[in-house]
């Protein structure tokens, strides 16, 4: 009698998300497009030959959403991503930039970040992004040998002098920018020259994305077991290089293990160690996609189909506020199930006091459900880092029971 | 008779405060996440750290401070370890 009861209960119960949800929005991800001129081959995005684009009215409709749900403090963040940005023209994201200040009347500051190819990047862009003091990161796999090898045009011509020559532009015009590579099988006993390369490119810093299983991009050549030991050695390798030369630019997962290193608690819940994780926080990070669908967590599941989640379509932008969505079924479906997987990490990962419960996304694609643990992206972007400058900090300070982490 | 029915009632009455008080008290408790060997590690680094003259710290400070992006400014609040700086949040999830 009881536990027909209890399981009637518990089906109205877990309908709803329980969990917290963020008190401010740290990026608004825009889709202006979903085409990309290229068309690298370890790319996640499905429809990148689409070559619609996103109206004014949409890019509107999207940061009132963010405004009226009260997410906005003093700053609003945009980043124009998820395609290549830089196919519209200069016009498009005048026009684009005057929309959103427009809506944003002078609330608060606006800044606008682009993630390109580096390909289409020419005086006019410089002079924009200047007059905009926009942000602008690079994806550049290291040098030619490298980068040709994955990143390469419609018709199969390699890149890399295109986007070296985009370099030279943003250094003519003394615009800051950083860069993102990723790292394949390819690379991994590269160490050096793509240590070197990035040393010499002038960059603020740079990210090492270790080719992950996303998306339509199913298969990874980091998928085998053999290779953690050669991504290990290329971690330590770029760590003891950096240590040995004290570049100008930053390695971000080195700077992002050393900066958890230094600050971070352990002695926290495990709630409060997963509200540092903006991919697993509700609405921390909003995605919109040219059409106007909104979606939360991680920005890779924009345009992912799946109907159990409905396609990760959470709402419609000048349908749908903030409130309506949080009610909605696949997102309470999808919040719950992330929340769980993060508290599972809580239990048994090793790591979770300086993570907070992993990439929903990668969970999503590599184990099949947001209700699972560890990735590996875990392994390779989080972990293998994180024991790298561990390391590193013990033998500086000579703390003897260095005991290897597992 | 009457005796029993004004003990039973008191008693009910401590029982279900008692309980209260207690699933209060727990509630109220924060629960920690177990310490790990990792989090152990990185407690012996803060405490050697702690303890270490400022120019042990500086090599890795100033590696972090690095400002060129601006908007830095709260890289000491632990809180914003991992999100102190927009650009990298952006950064850190993406897969170009």
């Amino acid at each position: 009698m009881i536990l027909p009861l209890a399981r009637l209960a518990n089906s109205f119960v877990s309908e709803k998300y329980r969990g917290p949800v963020a008190s401010y929005l740290e990026l608004l991800i825009l889709q202006p497009t979903p085409f990309c001129n290229i068309n690298c081959d370890y790319c996640y995005l499905s429809n990148r030959s689409v070559r619609q684009t996103m109206s004014l009215e949409t890019i509107r409709e999207s940061v009132r959403m963010v405004l009226n749900a009260g997410l906005v403090g003093e700053r609003l963040s945009v980043v124009w991503h998820a395609g290549e940005p830089l196919v519209l023209s200069v016009d498009y994201y005048q026009e684009a930039f005057a929309a959103i200040e427009e809506v944003v009347d002078g609330k608060c500051e606006i800044s606008h970040s682009f993630q390109s190819n580096g390909i289409l990047i020419d005086d006019d862009w410089c002079a924009f992004i200047r007059k905009h003091s926009a942000r602008i990161g690079l994806s550049i796999d290291g040098p030619a040998f490298l980068h040709d090898l994955h990143r390469k045009t419609r018709t199969g011509k390699p890149t890399h002098a295109k986007v070296m020559r985009s370099v030279e532009k943003l250094k003519q015009h003394s615009i800051p920018f950083h860069a993102i590579a990723v790292i394949t099988a390819d690379a991994l006993d590269h160490a050096d020259a793509v240590f070197n390369f990035f040393q010499n490119l002038g960059i603020a810093e740079v990210g090492f994305n270790i080719e992950e299983l996303e998306g339509v991009h199913d298969s990874s050549s980091m998928s085998a077991e053999v290779n953690t030991d050669r991504i290990r050695k290329f971690w330590q390798r770029l760590y003891n290089l950096h240590e040995a030369s004290l570049p100008s630019f930053q390695i971000r997962e080195f700077r992002k293990a050393a900066a958890a290193v230094l600050f971070s608690q352990a002695r926290l819940s495990w709630q409060e160690i997963a509200m540092q994780n903006d991919q697993v926080l509700p609405f921390r990070i909003i995605s919109v996609d040219y059409q106007g669908h909104v979606s939360t967590f991680s920005p890779e599941l924009m345009g992912v189909h799946d109907t159990a989640y409905n396609d990760f379509k959470l709402g419609k932008v000048g349908e749908d506020d903030l409130y309506a969505i949080r009610e909605s079924k696949p997102f309470r479906k999808m919040a719950n199930a992330v929340m769980d997987g993060v508290r599972k990490c809580s239990r048994t990962c090793e790591y979770f006091s300086v993570c907070g419960g992993g990439g929903p996304s990668n969970k999503y694609f590599e184990n099949g459900s947001f209700n699972s643990t560890v990735t590996m992206y875990c392994r390779n972007s989080i972990q293998l880092p994180m024991q790298v400058v561990l390391t590193g900090f013990e033998n500086k300070l000579r703390i003897i029971d260095s005991a290897d982490i597992e | 008779m009457q005796f029993n029915a004004r003990h039973l009632r008191r008693s009910l009455f401590w029982r279900i405060t008692s309980l209260f008080l207690i699933c209060g008290t727990l509630l109220g408790l924060k629960v920690e996440a177990k310490p790990t060997s990792v989090s152990k590690r990185i407690e012996a680094v803060q405490k050697a750290l702690k303890g270490s003259p400022s120019s042990t710290n500086e090599p890795y400070l100033s590696r972090i401070q690095w400002g060129n992006w601006g908007n830095w400014a709260n890289w000491n609040n632990w809180n914003n370890w991992a999100n102190w700086n927009n650009w990298n949040n952006w950064g850190n999830w993406l897969n170009l």
